[in-house]
Protein backbone atom coordinates (compact mmCIF):
# COMPACT_ATOMS: atom_id res chain seq x y z
CA UNK A 1 0.00 0.00 0.00
CA UNK A 2 2.67 2.48 1.02
CA UNK A 3 4.55 1.45 -2.07
CA UNK A 4 1.52 2.41 -4.21
CA UNK A 5 1.25 5.77 -2.51
CA UNK A 6 4.91 6.49 -3.03
CA UNK A 7 4.81 5.50 -6.69
CA UNK A 8 1.73 7.70 -7.12
CA UNK A 9 3.45 10.63 -5.45
CA UNK A 10 6.59 10.12 -7.54
CA UNK A 11 4.50 10.27 -10.69
CA UNK A 12 2.73 13.38 -9.45
CA UNK A 13 6.09 14.98 -8.71
CA UNK A 14 7.37 14.14 -12.19
CA UNK A 15 4.27 15.65 -13.76
CA UNK A 16 4.70 18.76 -11.65
CA UNK A 17 8.32 19.16 -12.75
CA UNK A 18 7.32 18.81 -16.39
CA UNK A 19 4.49 21.29 -15.95
CA UNK A 20 6.71 23.90 -14.27
CA UNK A 21 9.02 24.09 -17.26
CA UNK A 22 6.54 23.66 -20.08
CA UNK A 23 3.43 25.53 -18.93
CA UNK A 24 4.83 29.10 -19.05
CA UNK A 25 6.00 28.74 -22.64
CA UNK A 26 2.89 26.85 -23.65
CA UNK A 27 0.53 29.41 -22.14
CA UNK A 28 2.13 32.36 -23.92
CA UNK A 29 2.36 30.49 -27.20
CA UNK A 30 -1.38 29.87 -26.91
CA UNK A 31 -1.93 33.62 -26.74
CA UNK A 32 -0.48 33.92 -30.23
CA UNK A 33 -3.69 32.27 -31.47
CA UNK A 34 -6.06 34.50 -29.52
CA UNK A 35 -7.74 37.79 -30.28
CA UNK A 36 -7.01 40.91 -28.25
CA UNK A 37 -10.26 40.66 -26.31
CA UNK A 38 -9.81 36.91 -25.71
CA UNK A 39 -6.41 37.60 -24.17
CA UNK A 40 -7.79 40.34 -21.94
CA UNK A 41 -11.03 38.70 -20.85
CA UNK A 42 -10.09 35.01 -20.68
CA UNK A 43 -6.38 34.71 -19.97
CA UNK A 44 -6.65 30.99 -19.23
CA UNK A 45 -9.12 29.87 -21.85
CA UNK A 46 -8.29 28.11 -25.08
CA UNK A 47 -8.61 30.29 -28.16
CA UNK A 48 -12.29 30.35 -29.14
CA UNK A 49 -11.13 29.82 -32.70
CA UNK A 50 -7.52 30.04 -33.93
CA UNK A 51 -6.71 33.62 -34.86
CA UNK A 52 -4.20 33.65 -37.72
CA UNK A 53 -4.14 37.41 -38.19
CA UNK A 54 -1.50 37.69 -35.44
CA UNK A 55 0.88 35.64 -37.53
CA UNK A 56 0.11 37.60 -40.66
CA UNK A 57 0.95 40.79 -38.81
CA UNK A 58 4.12 39.31 -37.32
CA UNK A 59 5.26 38.23 -40.74
CA UNK A 60 4.57 41.69 -42.16
CA UNK A 61 6.47 43.15 -39.19
CA UNK A 62 9.57 41.53 -40.77
CA UNK A 63 9.92 38.62 -38.36
CA UNK A 64 10.81 36.48 -41.36
CA UNK A 65 13.58 38.88 -42.34
CA UNK A 66 14.96 38.92 -38.79
CA UNK A 67 15.07 35.12 -38.72
CA UNK A 68 16.89 35.02 -42.05
CA UNK A 69 19.36 37.71 -40.90
CA UNK A 70 20.11 35.81 -37.69
CA UNK A 71 20.67 32.65 -39.69
CA UNK A 72 23.11 34.38 -42.05
CA UNK A 73 25.06 36.15 -39.30
CA UNK A 74 25.24 33.01 -37.15
CA UNK A 75 26.44 30.78 -40.00
CA UNK A 76 29.11 33.25 -41.13
CA UNK A 77 30.36 33.88 -37.58
CA UNK A 78 30.55 30.19 -36.67
CA UNK A 79 32.36 29.41 -39.94
CA UNK A 80 34.98 32.11 -39.31
CA UNK A 81 35.38 31.00 -35.68
CA UNK A 82 36.10 27.42 -36.77
CA UNK A 83 38.48 28.45 -39.56
CA UNK A 84 40.51 30.63 -37.19
CA UNK A 85 40.38 28.26 -34.20
CA UNK A 86 41.32 24.96 -35.85
CA UNK A 87 44.91 25.83 -36.89
CA UNK A 88 45.53 27.55 -33.56
CA UNK A 89 44.16 24.59 -31.59
CA UNK A 90 46.30 22.27 -33.73
CA UNK A 91 49.47 24.26 -33.03
CA UNK A 92 48.74 24.47 -29.31
CA UNK A 93 48.00 20.73 -29.13
CA UNK A 94 50.67 19.27 -31.38
CA UNK A 95 53.62 21.61 -31.76
CA UNK A 96 56.15 22.73 -29.18
CA UNK A 97 57.24 26.33 -29.47
CA UNK A 98 58.52 29.00 -27.12
CA UNK A 99 55.74 31.16 -25.66
CA UNK A 100 52.97 28.67 -26.37
CA UNK A 101 51.76 28.60 -22.76
CA UNK A 102 51.64 32.39 -22.55
CA UNK A 103 49.85 32.76 -25.87
CA UNK A 104 47.33 30.07 -24.95
CA UNK A 105 46.67 31.74 -21.61
CA UNK A 106 46.27 35.01 -23.51
CA UNK A 107 43.44 33.60 -25.65
CA UNK A 108 41.81 31.61 -22.86
CA UNK A 109 41.60 34.75 -20.71
CA UNK A 110 38.70 35.64 -22.98
CA UNK A 111 36.53 32.85 -21.55
CA UNK A 112 35.16 34.97 -18.75
CA UNK A 113 35.42 38.53 -20.05
CA UNK A 114 32.05 40.30 -20.21
CA UNK A 115 31.25 41.78 -23.64
CA UNK A 116 30.33 45.04 -21.89
CA UNK A 117 34.04 45.61 -21.30
CA UNK A 118 34.60 46.23 -25.03
CA UNK A 119 31.41 48.08 -25.97
CA UNK A 120 32.52 51.70 -25.64
CA UNK A 121 35.81 51.52 -27.56
CA UNK A 122 34.43 49.23 -30.26
CA UNK A 123 31.44 51.52 -30.77
CA UNK A 124 33.75 54.41 -31.60
CA UNK A 125 36.63 52.54 -33.25
CA UNK A 126 35.37 49.35 -34.81
CA UNK A 127 38.21 47.90 -36.92
CA UNK A 128 35.82 46.29 -39.41
CA UNK A 129 33.80 49.45 -39.93
CA UNK A 130 36.90 51.65 -40.19
CA UNK A 131 38.40 49.32 -42.79
CA UNK A 132 35.16 49.34 -44.74
CA UNK A 133 34.91 53.13 -44.56
CA UNK A 134 38.39 53.71 -45.90
CA UNK A 135 37.81 51.15 -48.65
CA UNK A 136 34.54 52.87 -49.59
CA UNK A 137 36.33 56.09 -50.52
CA UNK A 138 35.76 56.40 -54.22
CA UNK A 139 34.31 52.97 -54.83
CA UNK A 140 30.59 52.89 -55.46
CA UNK A 141 30.36 49.12 -55.02
CA UNK A 142 32.07 49.13 -51.65
CA UNK A 143 29.98 52.07 -50.59
CA UNK A 144 26.83 50.17 -51.47
CA UNK A 145 28.13 47.12 -49.63
CA UNK A 146 28.96 49.22 -46.55
CA UNK A 147 25.49 50.66 -46.48
CA UNK A 148 23.78 47.34 -47.03
CA UNK A 149 25.94 45.09 -44.81
CA UNK A 150 28.09 47.45 -42.72
CA UNK A 151 26.34 46.70 -39.43
CA UNK A 152 26.97 43.01 -39.88
CA UNK A 153 30.67 43.65 -40.53
CA UNK A 154 30.79 45.67 -37.32
CA UNK A 155 29.05 43.04 -35.18
CA UNK A 156 30.80 40.01 -36.68
CA UNK A 157 34.17 41.16 -35.30
CA UNK A 158 33.30 40.80 -31.61
CA UNK A 159 31.11 37.74 -32.31
CA UNK A 160 34.10 35.91 -33.78
CA UNK A 161 36.60 37.20 -31.22
CA UNK A 162 34.49 36.15 -28.23
CA UNK A 163 33.84 32.76 -29.83
CA UNK A 164 37.52 31.92 -30.25
CA UNK A 165 38.62 31.06 -26.67
CA UNK A 166 36.21 28.21 -25.95
CA UNK A 167 36.50 26.81 -29.48
CA UNK A 168 40.31 26.74 -29.26
CA UNK A 169 40.01 25.10 -25.83
CA UNK A 170 37.58 22.38 -26.98
CA UNK A 171 39.39 21.55 -30.22
CA UNK A 172 42.78 21.53 -28.54
CA UNK A 173 41.60 19.10 -25.85
CA UNK A 174 40.34 16.76 -28.56
CA UNK A 175 43.45 17.08 -30.73
CA UNK A 176 45.65 16.15 -27.76
CA UNK A 177 43.73 12.91 -27.32
CA UNK A 178 44.30 11.79 -30.94
CA UNK A 179 47.02 9.11 -31.03
CA UNK A 180 50.25 9.96 -32.86
CA UNK A 181 49.98 6.92 -35.13
CA UNK A 182 47.11 8.57 -36.98
CA UNK A 183 49.15 11.54 -38.08
CA UNK A 184 52.50 9.76 -38.45
CA UNK A 185 51.62 8.32 -41.83
CA UNK A 186 50.71 11.74 -43.14
CA UNK A 187 53.94 13.20 -41.76
CA UNK A 188 55.97 10.51 -43.52
CA UNK A 189 54.15 11.30 -46.76
CA UNK A 190 55.49 14.80 -46.36
CA UNK A 191 52.17 16.54 -45.84
CA UNK A 192 52.20 20.07 -44.44
CA UNK A 193 50.52 20.93 -41.16
CA UNK A 194 47.44 22.41 -42.78
CA UNK A 195 46.95 19.27 -44.86
CA UNK A 196 47.33 17.05 -41.79
CA UNK A 197 44.87 19.22 -39.94
CA UNK A 198 42.34 19.06 -42.76
CA UNK A 199 42.74 15.42 -43.77
CA UNK A 200 43.44 13.73 -40.43
CA UNK A 201 42.59 15.85 -37.40
CA UNK A 202 39.37 17.62 -38.35
CA UNK A 203 37.58 14.50 -39.65
CA UNK A 204 38.48 12.60 -36.47
CA UNK A 205 37.55 15.54 -34.24
CA UNK A 206 34.06 15.94 -35.71
CA UNK A 207 32.32 15.52 -32.32
CA UNK A 208 34.39 18.36 -30.83
CA UNK A 209 33.78 20.53 -33.88
CA UNK A 210 30.03 19.90 -33.57
CA UNK A 211 30.08 20.69 -29.84
CA UNK A 212 31.93 23.95 -30.40
CA UNK A 213 29.73 24.93 -33.34
CA UNK A 214 26.52 24.30 -31.39
CA UNK A 215 27.74 26.34 -28.43
CA UNK A 216 28.82 29.31 -30.52
CA UNK A 217 25.75 29.20 -32.76
CA UNK A 218 23.48 29.28 -29.74
CA UNK A 219 25.42 32.14 -28.19
CA UNK A 220 25.32 34.26 -31.33
CA UNK A 221 21.67 33.43 -32.06
CA UNK A 222 20.79 34.71 -28.56
CA UNK A 223 23.20 37.64 -28.31
CA UNK A 224 21.50 40.94 -27.56
CA UNK A 225 23.75 43.76 -26.40
CA UNK A 226 26.32 43.72 -29.22
CA UNK A 227 23.49 43.55 -31.72
CA UNK A 228 21.79 46.51 -30.01
CA UNK A 229 24.95 48.61 -30.19
CA UNK A 230 26.06 47.75 -33.73
CA UNK A 231 22.92 46.96 -35.73
CA UNK A 232 20.74 50.00 -36.38
CA UNK A 233 19.71 49.38 -39.96
CA UNK A 234 16.24 47.78 -40.06
CA UNK A 235 17.23 45.59 -42.99
CA UNK A 236 20.13 44.09 -41.03
CA UNK A 237 18.47 43.51 -37.66
CA UNK A 238 18.90 40.04 -36.21
CA UNK A 239 16.27 38.14 -34.28
CA UNK A 240 17.00 39.52 -30.81
CA UNK A 241 17.04 43.21 -31.70
CA UNK A 242 14.28 42.59 -34.21
CA UNK A 243 12.03 41.08 -31.53
CA UNK A 244 12.79 44.02 -29.24
CA UNK A 245 11.79 46.63 -31.80
CA UNK A 246 8.85 44.48 -32.86
CA UNK A 247 7.65 44.43 -29.26
CA UNK A 248 8.16 48.19 -29.08
CA UNK A 249 5.86 48.71 -32.06
CA UNK A 250 3.16 46.36 -30.78
CA UNK A 251 3.54 47.16 -27.10
CA UNK A 252 -0.09 46.58 -26.19
CA UNK A 253 -0.92 43.94 -28.74
CA UNK A 254 0.34 40.84 -26.97
CA UNK A 255 -1.21 38.40 -29.42
CA UNK A 256 0.97 39.80 -32.20
CA UNK A 257 4.06 39.95 -29.96
CA UNK A 258 3.57 36.31 -28.98
CA UNK A 259 3.11 35.36 -32.64
CA UNK A 260 6.55 36.90 -33.20
CA UNK A 261 7.94 35.02 -30.20
CA UNK A 262 6.32 31.85 -31.52
CA UNK A 263 8.11 32.23 -34.84
CA UNK A 264 11.40 32.74 -33.02
CA UNK A 265 10.97 29.86 -30.59
CA UNK A 266 9.43 27.03 -32.60
CA UNK A 267 12.33 26.47 -35.05
CA UNK A 268 14.75 26.37 -32.12
CA UNK A 269 12.57 23.90 -30.20
CA UNK A 270 12.21 21.63 -33.24
CA UNK A 271 16.00 21.55 -33.63
CA UNK A 272 16.35 20.94 -29.90
CA UNK A 273 14.01 17.95 -29.80
CA UNK A 274 15.61 16.49 -32.93
CA UNK A 275 19.21 16.77 -31.71
CA UNK A 276 18.75 17.03 -27.94
CA UNK A 277 21.74 14.90 -26.97
CA UNK A 278 24.19 16.87 -29.09
CA UNK A 279 22.68 20.19 -28.13
CA UNK A 280 22.74 19.53 -24.38
CA UNK A 281 26.33 18.33 -24.68
CA UNK A 282 27.29 21.35 -26.75
CA UNK A 283 25.69 23.90 -24.46
CA UNK A 284 27.16 22.51 -21.25
CA UNK A 285 30.60 22.12 -22.84
CA UNK A 286 31.95 25.31 -21.32
CA UNK A 287 31.11 24.22 -17.78
CA UNK A 288 31.67 20.48 -17.73
CA UNK A 289 35.09 20.61 -19.35
CA UNK B 1 64.55 24.91 -40.70
CA UNK B 2 63.84 28.55 -40.14
CA UNK B 3 60.49 28.10 -41.77
CA UNK B 4 59.68 25.23 -39.44
CA UNK B 5 60.33 27.35 -36.40
CA UNK B 6 57.93 29.96 -37.69
CA UNK B 7 55.15 27.53 -38.58
CA UNK B 8 53.43 27.32 -35.17
CA UNK B 9 53.28 31.11 -34.97
CA UNK B 10 51.76 31.35 -38.43
CA UNK B 11 49.12 28.81 -37.43
CA UNK B 12 48.06 30.69 -34.31
CA UNK B 13 48.55 34.20 -35.70
CA UNK B 14 45.06 34.71 -37.19
CA UNK B 15 43.27 33.71 -33.98
CA UNK B 16 45.63 35.60 -31.67
CA UNK B 17 45.56 38.78 -33.77
CA UNK B 18 41.80 38.73 -34.10
CA UNK B 19 41.40 38.25 -30.38
CA UNK B 20 43.92 40.99 -29.60
CA UNK B 21 42.24 43.50 -31.91
CA UNK B 22 38.66 42.86 -30.84
CA UNK B 23 38.99 41.95 -27.14
CA UNK B 24 42.28 42.72 -25.47
CA UNK B 25 43.02 46.09 -27.02
CA UNK B 26 39.45 47.37 -26.43
CA UNK B 27 39.66 46.25 -22.80
CA UNK B 28 42.80 48.31 -22.23
CA UNK B 29 41.13 51.12 -24.13
CA UNK B 30 38.07 50.93 -21.86
CA UNK B 31 40.27 51.33 -18.78
CA UNK B 32 42.00 54.34 -20.34
CA UNK B 33 38.75 55.93 -21.51
CA UNK B 34 37.32 55.64 -18.00
CA UNK B 35 39.70 58.44 -16.97
CA UNK B 36 38.06 60.89 -19.38
CA UNK B 37 34.81 62.76 -19.57
CA UNK B 38 33.46 62.64 -23.10
CA UNK B 39 30.50 61.89 -25.28
CA UNK B 40 29.66 61.15 -28.89
CA UNK B 41 28.16 64.59 -29.39
CA UNK B 42 31.15 66.37 -27.92
CA UNK B 43 34.14 64.18 -28.74
CA UNK B 44 36.67 66.52 -27.14
CA UNK B 45 37.91 64.42 -24.25
CA UNK B 46 38.62 66.00 -20.93
CA UNK B 47 41.02 64.17 -18.64
CA UNK B 48 39.35 63.81 -15.24
CA UNK B 49 41.56 61.21 -13.57
CA UNK B 50 39.59 59.17 -11.07
CA UNK B 51 36.60 61.52 -11.01
CA UNK B 52 34.35 59.05 -12.80
CA UNK B 53 35.04 56.49 -10.10
CA UNK B 54 34.49 59.04 -7.32
CA UNK B 55 31.16 59.93 -8.87
CA UNK B 56 30.24 56.26 -9.11
CA UNK B 57 30.64 55.88 -5.37
CA UNK B 58 28.09 58.67 -4.82
CA UNK B 59 25.75 57.59 -7.58
CA UNK B 60 22.70 55.97 -5.92
CA UNK B 61 21.77 54.13 -9.13
CA UNK B 62 25.23 52.65 -9.45
CA UNK B 63 25.15 51.48 -5.84
CA UNK B 64 21.69 50.07 -6.40
CA UNK B 65 22.98 48.21 -9.46
CA UNK B 66 25.81 46.73 -7.42
CA UNK B 67 23.32 45.68 -4.76
CA UNK B 68 21.04 44.10 -7.37
CA UNK B 69 23.95 42.20 -8.89
CA UNK B 70 24.84 40.92 -5.43
CA UNK B 71 21.22 39.93 -4.90
CA UNK B 72 21.34 38.15 -8.24
CA UNK B 73 24.43 36.18 -7.18
CA UNK B 74 23.12 35.19 -3.76
CA UNK B 75 19.54 34.34 -4.76
CA UNK B 76 20.66 32.52 -7.90
CA UNK B 77 22.96 30.30 -5.86
CA UNK B 78 20.36 29.70 -3.14
CA UNK B 79 17.57 29.24 -5.65
CA UNK B 80 19.35 27.14 -8.25
CA UNK B 81 21.94 24.87 -6.65
CA UNK B 82 19.69 22.92 -4.24
CA UNK B 83 16.93 22.58 -6.84
CA UNK B 84 19.43 21.59 -9.52
CA UNK B 85 21.02 18.97 -7.25
CA UNK B 86 17.61 17.64 -6.23
CA UNK B 87 16.54 17.39 -9.87
CA UNK B 88 19.80 15.68 -10.82
CA UNK B 89 19.20 13.09 -8.10
CA UNK B 90 15.47 12.74 -8.86
CA UNK B 91 15.51 12.49 -12.65
CA UNK B 92 19.16 11.64 -13.29
CA UNK B 93 18.81 8.01 -14.35
CA UNK B 94 19.06 6.67 -17.90
CA UNK B 95 15.38 5.65 -18.11
CA UNK B 96 13.36 7.16 -20.93
CA UNK B 97 11.00 9.02 -18.61
CA UNK B 98 13.89 10.67 -16.82
CA UNK B 99 15.66 11.53 -20.04
CA UNK B 100 12.48 13.09 -21.38
CA UNK B 101 11.97 15.09 -18.18
CA UNK B 102 15.56 16.32 -18.33
CA UNK B 103 14.95 17.47 -21.89
CA UNK B 104 11.97 19.50 -20.66
CA UNK B 105 13.80 20.99 -17.67
CA UNK B 106 16.74 21.98 -19.89
CA UNK B 107 14.32 23.36 -22.48
CA UNK B 108 14.10 26.99 -21.27
CA UNK B 109 17.87 27.23 -21.68
CA UNK B 110 17.61 26.79 -25.47
CA UNK B 111 14.71 29.22 -25.87
CA UNK B 112 16.15 32.59 -26.97
CA UNK B 113 16.54 34.90 -23.97
CA UNK B 114 14.56 37.71 -25.55
CA UNK B 115 11.68 35.29 -26.08
CA UNK B 116 11.90 34.09 -22.47
CA UNK B 117 11.82 37.70 -21.28
CA UNK B 118 8.76 38.52 -23.36
CA UNK B 119 6.96 35.33 -22.32
CA UNK B 120 7.41 36.14 -18.63
CA UNK B 121 6.61 39.82 -19.09
CA UNK B 122 3.25 38.64 -20.33
CA UNK B 123 2.84 36.11 -17.52
CA UNK B 124 3.58 38.88 -15.00
CA UNK B 125 1.20 41.33 -16.68
CA UNK B 126 -1.01 42.95 -14.02
CA UNK B 127 -4.32 42.79 -15.84
CA UNK B 128 -4.24 39.63 -17.96
CA UNK B 129 -1.10 37.73 -16.93
CA UNK B 130 -1.34 34.05 -16.12
CA UNK B 131 0.16 34.51 -12.67
CA UNK B 132 -2.46 36.94 -11.39
CA UNK B 133 -5.18 34.91 -13.06
CA UNK B 134 -4.22 31.91 -10.92
CA UNK B 135 -3.46 33.77 -7.71
CA UNK B 136 -6.63 35.86 -7.84
CA UNK B 137 -8.66 32.64 -7.61
CA UNK B 138 -7.01 31.89 -4.29
CA UNK B 139 -6.83 35.45 -2.99
CA UNK B 140 -8.62 38.26 -4.85
CA UNK B 141 -6.11 40.82 -3.57
CA UNK B 142 -3.67 39.62 -6.24
CA UNK B 143 -5.91 41.08 -8.91
CA UNK B 144 -3.95 43.70 -10.82
CA UNK B 145 -0.66 43.22 -9.01
CA UNK B 146 2.30 44.48 -11.05
CA UNK B 147 5.09 41.97 -10.54
CA UNK B 148 7.52 44.12 -12.53
CA UNK B 149 6.45 47.55 -11.36
CA UNK B 150 4.49 47.80 -8.15
CA UNK B 151 6.14 48.04 -5.67
CA UNK B 152 9.29 48.90 -7.65
CA UNK B 153 11.62 46.78 -5.52
CA UNK B 154 9.65 43.67 -6.46
CA UNK B 155 10.84 43.82 -10.08
CA UNK B 156 14.35 42.51 -9.45
CA UNK B 157 13.01 39.51 -7.52
CA UNK B 158 10.58 38.69 -10.31
CA UNK B 159 13.45 38.83 -12.81
CA UNK B 160 15.72 36.68 -10.65
CA UNK B 161 12.97 34.08 -10.46
CA UNK B 162 12.79 33.91 -14.25
CA UNK B 163 16.56 33.65 -14.44
CA UNK B 164 16.51 30.70 -12.02
CA UNK B 165 13.74 29.07 -14.04
CA UNK B 166 15.79 29.42 -17.20
CA UNK B 167 19.15 28.25 -15.88
CA UNK B 168 18.27 25.55 -13.34
CA UNK B 169 18.19 22.89 -16.08
CA UNK B 170 21.67 23.88 -17.17
CA UNK B 171 23.04 23.51 -13.66
CA UNK B 172 21.18 20.23 -13.26
CA UNK B 173 23.20 18.92 -16.22
CA UNK B 174 26.48 20.24 -14.80
CA UNK B 175 25.84 18.60 -11.43
CA UNK B 176 24.62 15.40 -13.10
CA UNK B 177 27.95 15.11 -14.90
CA UNK B 178 29.60 15.33 -11.47
CA UNK B 179 27.25 12.73 -9.98
CA UNK B 180 27.93 10.29 -12.81
CA UNK B 181 31.66 10.58 -12.17
CA UNK B 182 31.21 9.05 -8.69
CA UNK B 183 32.13 5.36 -8.94
CA UNK B 184 29.27 2.92 -8.18
CA UNK B 185 31.55 0.85 -5.93
CA UNK B 186 31.41 3.58 -3.31
CA UNK B 187 27.63 3.33 -3.07
CA UNK B 188 27.84 -0.45 -2.96
CA UNK B 189 30.38 -0.26 -0.17
CA UNK B 190 28.12 2.15 1.73
CA UNK B 191 25.18 -0.24 1.28
CA UNK B 192 27.20 -3.18 2.59
CA UNK B 193 28.10 -1.06 5.60
CA UNK B 194 24.36 -0.71 6.18
CA UNK B 195 23.94 2.91 5.09
CA UNK B 196 20.47 4.05 4.00
CA UNK B 197 19.81 6.41 1.10
CA UNK B 198 20.17 9.53 3.18
CA UNK B 199 23.36 8.31 4.84
CA UNK B 200 24.84 7.35 1.49
CA UNK B 201 23.98 10.81 0.20
CA UNK B 202 25.65 12.47 3.19
CA UNK B 203 28.76 10.35 3.37
CA UNK B 204 29.39 9.62 -0.32
CA UNK B 205 27.58 12.06 -2.60
CA UNK B 206 27.99 15.37 -0.79
CA UNK B 207 31.71 15.16 0.04
CA UNK B 208 32.59 14.02 -3.47
CA UNK B 209 30.35 16.66 -5.04
CA UNK B 210 31.81 19.48 -2.97
CA UNK B 211 34.21 20.66 -5.62
CA UNK B 212 31.74 20.40 -8.47
CA UNK B 213 29.18 22.36 -6.45
CA UNK B 214 31.74 25.03 -5.59
CA UNK B 215 32.75 25.38 -9.23
CA UNK B 216 29.13 25.61 -10.29
CA UNK B 217 28.49 28.28 -7.66
CA UNK B 218 31.35 30.32 -9.09
CA UNK B 219 29.99 29.80 -12.59
CA UNK B 220 26.70 31.27 -11.37
CA UNK B 221 28.60 34.16 -9.77
CA UNK B 222 30.48 35.09 -12.91
CA UNK B 223 27.30 34.73 -14.95
CA UNK B 224 25.36 36.94 -12.56
CA UNK B 225 27.89 39.77 -12.83
CA UNK B 226 27.34 39.85 -16.58
CA UNK B 227 23.55 39.52 -16.46
CA UNK B 228 21.90 41.88 -18.95
CA UNK B 229 19.40 40.35 -21.35
CA UNK B 230 16.51 39.43 -19.06
CA UNK B 231 16.64 42.75 -17.20
CA UNK B 232 16.78 44.68 -20.41
CA UNK B 233 13.89 42.84 -22.06
CA UNK B 234 11.61 42.80 -19.00
CA UNK B 235 12.13 46.24 -17.41
CA UNK B 236 15.11 48.00 -19.07
CA UNK B 237 16.33 48.48 -15.50
CA UNK B 238 13.15 50.23 -14.37
CA UNK B 239 10.86 51.31 -12.90
CA UNK B 240 13.05 54.30 -12.08
CA UNK B 241 16.24 52.16 -12.02
CA UNK B 242 14.78 49.80 -9.39
CA UNK B 243 15.86 46.64 -11.26
CA UNK B 244 19.06 48.12 -12.66
CA UNK B 245 22.17 45.91 -12.75
CA UNK B 246 25.71 46.95 -13.69
CA UNK B 247 25.35 45.86 -17.32
CA UNK B 248 22.05 47.66 -17.91
CA UNK B 249 23.22 50.79 -16.14
CA UNK B 250 26.43 50.78 -18.15
CA UNK B 251 24.43 50.50 -21.36
CA UNK B 252 22.02 53.26 -20.33
CA UNK B 253 24.81 55.64 -19.29
CA UNK B 254 26.79 55.05 -22.46
CA UNK B 255 24.26 54.57 -25.19
CA UNK B 256 21.14 56.41 -23.95
CA UNK B 257 22.67 59.25 -21.90
CA UNK B 258 25.84 59.47 -24.02
CA UNK B 259 28.21 59.61 -21.04
CA UNK B 260 30.90 57.45 -22.57
CA UNK B 261 33.65 57.96 -20.00
CA UNK B 262 31.27 57.16 -17.17
CA UNK B 263 30.05 54.03 -18.96
CA UNK B 264 33.67 52.97 -19.48
CA UNK B 265 34.24 53.33 -15.73
CA UNK B 266 31.28 51.03 -14.98
CA UNK B 267 32.59 48.53 -17.54
CA UNK B 268 35.98 48.63 -15.81
CA UNK B 269 34.32 47.86 -12.47
CA UNK B 270 32.54 44.88 -14.08
CA UNK B 271 35.85 43.71 -15.47
CA UNK B 272 37.52 43.97 -12.06
CA UNK B 273 34.75 42.00 -10.34
CA UNK B 274 34.92 39.30 -13.03
CA UNK B 275 38.68 39.17 -12.64
CA UNK B 276 38.47 38.59 -8.89
CA UNK B 277 35.79 35.91 -9.35
CA UNK B 278 37.97 34.23 -11.97
CA UNK B 279 41.00 34.12 -9.70
CA UNK B 280 38.87 32.49 -7.00
CA UNK B 281 37.45 30.10 -9.60
CA UNK B 282 40.90 28.98 -10.72
CA UNK B 283 41.98 28.53 -7.10
CA UNK B 284 38.95 26.41 -6.25
CA UNK B 285 38.83 24.38 -9.44
CA UNK B 286 42.24 23.08 -8.51
CA UNK B 287 45.67 22.78 -10.01
CA UNK B 288 45.24 19.53 -11.93
CA UNK B 289 42.56 21.07 -14.10
CA UNK B 290 44.54 24.23 -14.76
CA UNK B 291 47.52 22.09 -15.63
CA UNK B 292 45.36 20.28 -18.15
CA UNK B 293 44.21 23.49 -19.75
Amino acid sequence: MSRRISSWSVNALMALIALAFVAPVFWSMMSAFKTQSDIRLHPWAWPTRPEWSNFVEAWQGSMGLYLLNSLIVTVIAVAIILVLSAPAAYAFARLRFPGSAVLLGFILSGLLIPVHAVLVPLYHFNPGSLLLQSAAQGSVQVEWFAERFGDWIAVLGPYVAFGLPLTVLLLRAYFISIPNELSDAAVIDGCGHLTILRKVFLPVARPAVATAAIFQASWIWNELVLAMVFINDDRQKTLTVGLMSFQGEHATDWGVVMAGVFMAVVPVLILYFAFQKHIIKGLTAGAVK
Amino acid sequence: MRQQRLTPYLLIAPAVLFFAIYVLYPIVHTCVLSAYSWSTVNPARVYVGLDNYRNLLQDPYFLLSLKNNLLFVVLSIIGQLPVALLLALLIGSATRTHQFLRTLVFGPFVVPVVAVGLVWTMIYNPSFGALNAILARIDPSFEGRGWLSDPPWLAIYSIIFVSCWRYVGFHMMVLLAGLQAIPDELYEAAKIDGAGNWQAFRSVTLPLMCRVIAMDALLITVGSVKIFDLNWVMTQGGPNHASEVLATYMYTCGFSDDRMGYAAAIATVMLAITFVATVVYVRVSGKEEVGEL
